[in-house]
């Protein structure tokens, strides 16, 4: 399987805080979800990426080729985050204006065609547009120029779910060719449970799992039962145990439910209660 | 050279959101207004001033939209884009001298006083050299600074300048330094091509040295 991003022990030290030593890669034909809680690393690694941060050590591959100072390579990168970058007097069509210079495969018809299609007014200017819409308009320039991968930085975040559905289509769409890819980092975890291949968990900067989205989820439990079934043995395989005074709850590997007695329930669990709990764990854990 | 040309057009671009057509007249109705009362030749100097105000627009506006964000998504070099501003800059200071210049003949074609072609070229390109000269000192502090700490701190190279020429204009006079300085303004006055020349040579190290700055100093910059 080929890949179109490649990340090897990407490090990047900050003074309270370091993204350490993070591996992973999102093949062709899939999108990568990237999942972490605030403060986890998603947007440095993310920046790193695009050149906007300066890792310490590491090395990152797109297309198969080292990061290079041409910047050519961004050719092929569709960028959007939660943030609007383009000047805020810039018109819709403005906005074209400025940067389809820069690319050699920009085509006007799809910017046209994502505008009328995500009702954007081609005479409003950045400003005024909603939130949603600032985040369509990034996603029509990404989708502008024949890019093959697409690097989402938070782009739901704040959008309404049909606003939200729409982006899942749009992510749908462009993985049908099998030549692009797609890294989404957010923090709306049912947006990745509809489309997401892959996911990547990274906590305080450290890589907790990369691989199948189903593997992940299936490699855990939530676990949740009365306070006098908490044995220490249980106590020391749950992850993020909430203890509430008459019952508790957490998170297990699926590999340990054997150990359970009737008393206590399993079940399947979901990839936001994945990220509380594991983020709770590291929290219990000092 | 076609990504630095589209560099120097997204500044463009970015610049002319903001200036609206009624700043323009504005402008130009000051620069003429000073051309009538104080100096004809003062219309040129308001024009390549106002050109010289508007270069650091694009520094100020990527702080406040996120434009340097924008820059890194672009596939074009870092060198490539410092390169394009300063072409923008080039651009934007000329148009500003050769406005006021127009401004300049037309002050002195109402105040019935003879048109100085020769004259006038030799003040536009001065205000024009000087300018240049001045964003080249700016813009490595804005591109190592930001905008919001950089305008600070862009001042103090030309204060310091300025303080250094005071001191050395008041202390060399019967001096070797001062006999050599005589010698040498004497030969600019025999010499006006050689000393075009000089100047040309000037400008371009100048311009290649502060290039050459802003894309070392700015290497380490994160977004």
């Amino acid at each position: 399987m080929n890949q179109i991003l490649e990340i090897n022990k990407l490090t990047k030290r900050y003074d309270n805080y370091t993204l350490n030593e993070l591996s992973f890669s999102v093949p062709q034909g899939y999108i990568m979800g990237f999942i972490g809680p605030n403060g986890a690393g998603k947007t440095t690694t993310i920046k790193s990426i695009m050149k906007m941060v300066h890792p310490d050590s590491g090395e990152i591959k797109v297309f198969g080729e080292s990061l290079s100072d041409s910047n050519e390579y961004n050719d092929r990168i569709g960028y959007v985050m939660d943030n609007p970058f383009y000047c805020e007097s810039w018109t819709v069509q403005g906005v074209e204006k400025a940067v389809r210079g820069f690319y050699k495969h920009w085509d006007s018809k799809v910017y046209a065609d994502y505008i009328s299609r995500f009702q954007l007014e081609p005479t409003k200017t950045v400003k005024a547009l909603s939130r949603g819409m600032k985040v369509k308009l990034m996603l029509a320039v990404a989708l502008s120029h024949g890019a093959e991968l697409l690097i989402l930085d938070e782009p739901t975040s704040g959008l309404d779910p049909v606003a939200r559905e729409e982006v899942c289509d749009i992510l749908r769409e462009f993985i049908t060719d099998e030549k692009k890819g797609v890294i989404f980092s957010t923090h709306i975890t049912s947006d990745l449970e509809k489309v997401a291949d892959y996911i990547t968990f990274i906590l305080n900067g450290r890589l907790i799992y990369t691989g199948p989205r189903d593997e992940l989820i299936e490699s855990y439990v939530r676990v949740a039962g009365a306070q006098k079934a908490l044995n220490e043995a249980l106590r020391e395989k749950i992850i993020g145990l909430r203890d509430h005074g008459v019952g508790f709850e957490g998170l297990m590997r699926r590999e340990d439910i054997a150990m359970l007695s009737s008393d206590v329930e399993a079940e399947s669990t979901t990839l936001e209660e994945i990220i509380v709990f594991m983020n709770k764990g590291e929290k219990n854990n000092g | 050279m076609d990504k630095v040309l589209q560099a120097g057009r997204l500044d463009l671009m970015t610049l002319k959101s903001y200036v609206k057509p009624h700043m323009l007249v504005l402008f130009a109705g000051i620069a003429i207004f000073m051309g009538f009362s104080v100096e004809n030749s003062m219309s040129i100097a308001f024009g390549s001033m106002i050109g010289f105000l508007f270069v650091s627009y694009p520094f100020a506006l990527a702080e406040r939209d996120n434009l340097n964000t924008l820059y890194a998504t672009l596939p074009v070099s870092k060198v490539k884009m410092v390169i394009g501003r300063y072409l923008f800059a080039a651009v934007i200071v000329f148009i500003g001298m050769a406005s006021g210049s127009v401004m300049s003949v037309f002050a002195m074609l109402v105040d019935k006083k003879p048109v100085d072609l020769k004259v006038i070229v030799i003040t536009a390109a001065s205000f024009f050299v000087a300018f240049v000269l001045l964003f080249c000192i700016q813009f490595p502090l804005y591109y190592k600074l930001g905008y919001a700490k950089g305008r600070l701190v862009v001042f103090i190279p030309l204060m310091l300048i300025s303080a250094v020429g005071l001191f050395v204009g008041n202390n060399i006079k019967d001096t070797a330094v001062w006999t050599k300085l005589i010698a040498a303004a004497q030969w600019v006055e025999a010499h006006p091509q050689g000393f075009a020349a000089v100047v040309f040579l000037a400008v371009v190290v100048s311009v290649v040295v502060s290039i050459f700055a802003s894309v070392k100093l700015s290497a380490k910059n994160e977004y």
